[in-house]
């Protein structure tokens, strides 16, 4: 399920102010569905072309010939939902934060992530505007889960990764190959707008 | 008694040249090149990197007699041997095992190496169909290659035969192959039967004319394969050629499975053949059907 949330500068005077000369408002800047790391979940299901066989592996036969999709196992019903706020101070000043929900599928987890951050602006003139924004996520990594592939007397049951079990690789190496991304830590944006 | 050995490919029987302790290694060193005989699971196991490395396919043929013929295994034209034709076989569908081979002349014990190994036999031991079994007195080569099998040391590969008659029946001449008997009931060998080309699920395969067939002792049967041996591709027919294929298999799966067994190598390969890429499917012509890698490779269950 995917909600399209992206709201843009909600811009919502969610709190009044606090005292009479130092005005504290709470902003929902942003709202949105639109996680990298879901993103990266999502094409673990569509697997990979495969060059020698000239199609696309999404996904194989157990040995008696049962098909295994990778969909169903990389499919969520809540997508990684991202709220980001704004505590403004003053007219220059806002501190960011805010969070992630984190996303859950059969075969992989997104962590929830906390965002947290700030917005200062100066104004070099009176037509321009000097923006420094910094946001640093923590948490929020994608991992991917293993499998329990049973090989019968050749191999014996085995930890392996899901989607490689029945590749030519060892069933101990596939692990080698388990998903894991962590979302882009650090976000630094220093933008300089001027009106004519 | 008086035995020969016999080509399965051809009718024609080489003068014996004795070379004693014939035994040749060859390392592959080219990349492998898909060809339009061979399964297409045979590239998805490539593509994996899987060709057979810590695996040693020995080939038992004839490496040494003047009789050569034609045929194109998609690297042009040659005139080879018998014995050169299937070693190449073998190796162009697992590339990295290491091949041995050693002359069937030369009458000598087969040794093994370390890890899995897969002995590859693209010839019988015929002789008049009035002998059993325990009348014959096996070489040092032939004795060795039994023992394997029974004792489940090397997966044992075996051409069917191409008399088109049941495994362990008379062919025209009267003549029976006691190397198909003596293999029966072994825990490692696998006889392989040859289909018209590789068979598909919208293009089921039937056996090949001249191909043996599993019969009707379910010993046999349960130890029986086939594979496509498409002649219009490669100019070459007969179980000879089936073989060679399933040899690949077994090093292929002993590059996945390094620890297991000739005989689990074995059964795999056997439990896991398909039915439904078969000609109106039975066991007495297709034994356990037609080999399937991807399947043989894949778990049975995962969750």
């Amino acid at each position: 399920m995917c909600l399209g949330l992206a709201l843009g500068l909600f811009a919502a005077w969610l709190s009044p102010a606090m005292a009479q000369d130092q005005q504290v408002a709470i902003h929902l800047v942003d709202m949105a569905q639109d996680s990298e790391l879901s993103a990266t979940a999502a094409a673990l299901a569509d697997g990979w072309y495969d060059e020698s066989a000239a199609t696309r592996i999404t996904g194989y036969e157990l040995a008696d010939g049962t098909w295994v999709p990778f969909a169903n196992w990389y499919r969520t019903d809540w997508p990684d939902t991202r709220v980001d706020m704004l505590t403004q101070f003053g007219e220059d000043f806002g501190l960011l934060w805010g969070f992630s929900t984190g996303e859950r599928g059969e075969k992989y987890t997104i962590d929830p992530s906390l965002r947290i951050g700030f917005v200062a602006q100066a104004h070099p003139s009176t037509n321009s505007l000097l923006s420094l924004t910094v946001r640093a996520i923590a948490w929020g990594d994608l991992n991917e889960k293993t499998c329990e592939g049973d090989y019968g007397d050749i191999g014996g049951v085995q930890t392996v990764n899901c989607r490689l079990a029945a590749t030519f690789l060892p069933p101990e190496e596939t692990l080698q190959y388990l998903a894991h991304a962590e979302p882009n830590r650090l976000h630094i944006s220093l933008t300089y707008s001027a009106s004519f | 008694m008086t035995s020969r050995i016999q080509y399965l490919v051809t009718a024609a029987v080489a003068a014996l040249v004795l070379i004693c302790g014939v035994s040749t290694s060859i390392a592959q060193t080219t990349s492998p090149v898909f060809r339009n005989w061979m399964n297409p699971d045979v590239a998805d196991a490539w593509a994996k990197g899987y060709k057979g490395q810590r695996t040693t396919i020995t080939v038992i043929d004839d490496f040494t007699s003047g009789s050569r013929f034609t045929g194109n295994l998609g690297t042009g034209s040659l005139l080879q041997r018998h014995g050169e034709w299937t070693r190449l076989e073998a190796s162009m569908i697992a590339p990295l095992a290491t091949m041995k081979s050693q002359s069937f002349y030369s009458g000598t014990t087969v040794s093994l190496a370390t890890g899995l190994n897969v002995l590859n036999l693209s010839y019988g031991m015929y002789a008049r169909g009035t002998y059993t079994l325990n009348q014959l007195a096996w070489s040092a080569q032939e004795s060795s290659i039994i023992n394997y099998a029974k004792n489940g040391r090397a997966v044992v590969v075996k051409a069917a035969g191409n008399d088109g008659v049941a495994i362990g029946s008379n062919n025209s001449a009267g003549n029976k192959d006691f190397l198909n008997l003596a293999l029966a009931g072994t825990q490692s060998a696998i006889y392989v039967g040859a289909l018209t080309t590789n068979g598909t699920v919208a293009n089921p395969a039937g056996l090949a004319s001249y191909s043996n067939r599993a019969g009707t002792n379910t010993a046999i049967q349960s130890h029986f394969l086939v594979v496509g041996v498409d002649s219009s591709k490669t100019g070459m027919a007969g179980t000879s050629f089936a073989a060679p294929i399933i040899s690949g298999y077994a090093a292929i799966l002993g590059s996945k499975f390094t620890t297991a067994t000739p005989t689990q190598i074995t059964n795999q390969l056997l439990n896991t053949a398909r039915k439904d890429t078969l000609l109106n499917y039975n066991a007495a012509t297709y034994g356990m059907g037609e080999a399937s890698l991807s399947r043989a490779l894949a778990p049975l269950t995962i969750r």
